[in-house]
């Protein structure tokens, strides 16, 4: 794939930093799913990823629509609310 | 010899400084089992937080405001509001941090959570290691974050 039809992340996770090149096309749905599993998480847990304190939402939209750029820094963050 | 808790603490540590030395978040061990974590705010300016972990995981961390020159804890002048998490008391909102719970803390706003069963309770939901809860902070301080309360 061109080198330019993908974007590197860089994601805090809950275990640490992944890094990961994706295509820009890929759902933020499947690279949370990716995250999950590189990085040991549980699958059974729900976790959103956010940009710039912005939750990335719907995770059925692909990361080209978010605008990210190549380096991004996201956070993987357990799904929740202060109550 | 190190006891159960300070095992756990340290390396339950090891990803917090990993996440915090690729964010420049500044990262300080005080004892075994407490440390000072500064992070960024969407105004430009830090919130630190002084963080006690004696009994964990059996009791949640405590996760205190601090004032970074004087280190007194819990001044409104240092304390964050804005979104959910930022409780008008003056706490984080969330079964993981030992300040919620009123049976703990005068101005806990939890008397219906029970502290021990803080991982079961289900406002928890994946919040159950120090980095998870680091990176709630985080976000909740460059997204609702609205300034500090004094």
């Amino acid at each position: 794939m061109a080198q330019d039809q993908q974007v590197s992340l860089d994601i805090a996770t809950p275990k640490g930093v992944l890094q990961a090149t994706f295509p820009k096309t890929t759902k933020v749905e499947k690279v949370i799913q990716t995250a999950i599993q590189r990085m040991g998480l549980d699958p059974g847990e729900r976790f959103d990823l956010v940009y710039s304190g912005t939750v990335l939402q719907p995770t059925e939209r692909p990361l080209v629509s978010f605008g990210l750029a190549d380096g991004a820094k996201l956070e993987l963050v357990a799904t929740g609310a202060g109550v | 010899m190190a006891t159960a808790t300070e095992l756990l603490v340290a390396e339950e540590l090891d990803p917090l400084r990993e996440v915090a030395a690729a964010r420049g978040w500044y990262f300080q061990l005080v004892d075994s089992t407490t440390f000072i974590l500064r992070l960024p705010a969407n105004d430009g300016s830090w919130v630190e937080l002084l963080v006690k972990c004696d009994s964990y995981p059996t009791l949640p961390p405590a996760w205190h405001f601090r004032n970074p020159d004087t280190g007194v804890l819990d001044s409104p002048a240092d304390t964050p509001r804005g979104g959910a998490f930022f409780h008008s008391n003056g706490v984080i909102c969330a079964p993981w941090n030992r300040l919620a719970y009123s049976a703990h803390w005068s101005r806990g706003p939890h008397g219906d959570w029970t502290l021990g069963d803080w991982r079961a309770n289900p406002q928890t939901g994946a919040t159950k290691m120090l980095c998870a809860m680091a990176l709630r902070i985080a976000v909740e301080l460059q997204g609702p974050y609205e300034g500090r309360r004094g």
